[in-house]
């Protein structure tokens, strides 16, 4: 049971810009006595109630069905004892990166004209470790046409030919670091111009895979959260490109090896509060595409204090979930509600600090 | 057996008409083996006091688990175990032990972290080779699983059989990925640590397991010069060590060989102070094919 999950999987980083940073000022303030009915009523997570919530207690469920066999989602809903505008900071500023127990080697944010040399220098800064070797000995097998990364042919054919280009890069020899900075920044590139859609396609178990569909396959499933953030959505405008997001790479484990993943984020003032998007659109393991939510709402605890209720939904599309099914799924689910808590853990620790 | 197949599968048929459209997953098991003859002691009342007894057994198991709700899974499904042993003329132990079964159970996941089996398979338990009414039994599992996280899971559960001389079998069990490519995998039946060579390849070491209680023949006892067996229930405990690879073929499949040593056998006739056990162990070979989709 529960072997072979996608679990290792799990959302590291929410990165926020304050776009409407003064807008924020303006938000309401007042107490929203109604922001829990409000989530339980859209999100369905049973025992929803203030004063679990207030004692730290994150609240977790399934998301809606899928009927698309790569798709999960899992939702949270947690409280943050900060007003809204710091916890929307503090989810901005928050780098899992510092807590080595969350396995987020590199967080790095970009600019949608970051180049190679700007990844080469945050490559440098990696430690090594056992799934950092992994990485590098599953790219050196690309050399003799070998496939576990999740790479178009196009990409795959490059590796190799940047070397001598330049000098090993922490624990990245040579090639690889040339490898993966040249093609981190394209591709990054290719995001900022023109969004999921110009993303380079690549091939897994003989499917071609276009991160662009997978996004929208995950919402096509999930109608409730596509409707409660269409503004965000609309904004962001995932397949073509839109909004102004802040971009960022990562190097994360994924089931005992690292991956780079390249994601986007943005946020919204909306009436009652914020909205906040973390599109990941590349990941060169472990998942396809990966989308979360988050929604804030100000509220007032049974001390008066101002606090700030989050609910959290998280979208994955992973090849290897395809291959889990009954009990193995079921299991799935909750090992990636228990990362979700980890993460979200440390940061109401970093809330009351 | 064909009777019992097809009740299974009209049962499998009709809990996933109850599944949500598209939401019924399978499960198929499969193995045949071949042991080498062990040497075994009969007891000293016996003519034949000892012997080497060698074995082929076989199992086939499939389960349609149709998904009732967003946190519960039917399963229903139907499992044939066959051992067939290779007895010294007189040898006081039946040369066929064999069950077939319904397997009717339901998965539930709660409180986000935790999953719950209870599965019973009743059937016919015969230790010889046909079945009649009163080789009827229903042994069952309830079993729990704890996600810590990932790649730590914890397992609790018991086996209730009350034709065993433990009609409460405990256990207890952890599955543990402690490196890129372990997994300290210690859940019964078949303990063992696996080391992933690739995503499609794994090697493992271990053990297997394999226990049951099966009724004799109304004249087993007589036949044997102890008349107290004669329809008694026997439990069946063997004990494997060994290591094997398991390809996965195709996404659904996965295909595994082992070969090893079956260390311990038992043949406990529990409602007399007679049991049969092997003194020395013997060569074993064994091939399996399951599948889930």
């Amino acid at each position: 049971m529960l072997t072979q999950s996608v679990t290792g999987v799990v959302i590291r980083r929410l990165c926020l810009i304050f776009l409407f940073a003064l807008g924020a000022f303006s938000l309401p303030v007042a107490a929203r006595a109604d922001a829990v009915a409000e989530v339980q009523a859209f999100s369905g997570i049973p025992g929803l109630d203030l004063s679990r919530l207030e004692s730290g207690k994150v609240l977790q469920a399934k998301g809606e069905a899928m009927n698309f066999p790569r798709g999960m989602g899992v939702q949270a809903c947690y409280l943050v004892a900060l007003p809204l505008q710091k916890t929307v900071d503090l989810h901005r500023q928050w780098n899992a990166a510092r807590y080595p127990e969350l396995k987020v080697y590199l967080h790095r944010d970009l600019t949608g004209k970051a180049t190679p040399a700007d990844f080469l220098e945050a490559l440098a800064t990696v430690k090594e470790n056992a799934a950092v070797r992994s990485l590098v000995a599953a790219t050196q097998k690309l050399a003799s046409g070998a496939g576990e990364l999740q790479l178009s042919a196009a990409e795959a054919k490059q590796f190799g030919k940047e070397a001598g280009a330049g000098a090993a890069s922490g624990p990245f020899p040579a090639p690889v670091a040339a490898f993966w900075s040249n093609l981190l920044a394209q591709r990054t590139a290719a995001f900022a111009a023109g969004g999921a859609a110009k993303e380079p396609a690549y091939e897994i178990a003989g499917e071609t895979i276009r991160v662009g569909e997978e996004f929208a396959r995950l919402l096509k499933e999930q109608p409730k959260v596509r409707d409660r953030f269409k503004p965000i959505l609309d904004e962001a405008s995932l397949a073509s490109g839109g909004g102004k997001p802040a971009l960022y790479s990562e190097l994360i484990d994924v089931e005992g090896r690292a991956s780079f993943v390249l994601g986007a984020t943005y946020s919204k003032a909306v009436k009652d509060g914020w909205q906040a998007l973390d599109a990941k659109y590349y990941s060169a393991d472990g998942f396809l595409a990966m989308l979360t939510f988050y929604q804030f709402w100000p509220v007032t605890t049974s001390g008066g204090q101002p606090a700030t209720l989050v609910w959290r939904g998280d979208l994955i599309s992973s090849a290897s979930l395809a291959e889990l099914h009954g009990v193995e799924r079921l299991g799935s689910a909750g090992a990636m509600m228990k990362e979700i808590q980890k993460n979200t853990d440390f940061l109401q620790r970093d809330a009351k600090r | 057996m064909l009777k019992l197949l097809s009740l299974a599968f009209l049962a499998a048929v009709a809990a996933s008409s109850l599944a949500r459209a598209g939401e019924v997953s399978y499960e198929l098991g499969s193995n045949y083996s071949l042991t080498g003859g062990a040497r075994t002691k009969f007891g000293d009342f016996q003519d034949v006091k000892n012997g080497y007894v060698s074995e082929q057994s076989a199992l086939f198991r499939f389960v349609a688990s149709p998904q009732l709700t967003d946190s519960v899974l039917l399963r229903v499904g139907a499992g044939w175990q066959h051992f067939a042993f290779g007895l010294p003329e007189g040898a006081p132990l039946p040369n066929t032990l064999q069950s077939a079964s319904l397997i009717l159970g339901m998965d539930v996941q709660a409180f986000g972290s935790w999953l719950f089996r209870i599965e019973a398979a009743p059937g016919f338990y015969s230790a010889s080779n046909r079945f009649d009414a009163d080789d009827l039994n229903v042994p069952f599992i309830l079993g729990a699983s704890y996600i810590a996280s990932p790649d730590l899971q914890w397992i609790l559960g018991c086996e209730v059989n009350i034709r065993n001389v433990w009609p409460v079998l405990p256990g207890a069990g952890v599955r543990w990925k402690f490196a890129e490519k372990w997994v300290f995998n210690a859940v019964l039946p078949t303990p063992r640590l696996e080391y992933l060579m690739s995503r499609s390849l794994t090697l493992y070491g271990g053990g297997e397991l394999k226990v049951g209680s099966y009724r004799l023949e109304n004249r087993f006892g007589s036949e044997h010069g102890l008349r107290e067996l004669d329809g008694a229930w026997v439990d069946y405990t063997e004990l494997r060590a060994g290591c094997g690879a398991a390809w996965k073929v195709t996404r659904k499949l996965t295909l595994e060989a082992e070969g090893g040593v079956m260390a311990y056998r038992n043949f406990d006739y529990h409602h007399t102070a007679y049991e049969v056990e092997n003194s020395g162990g013997a060569p074993y070979a064994q091939i399996s094919l399951g599948g889930r989709f």
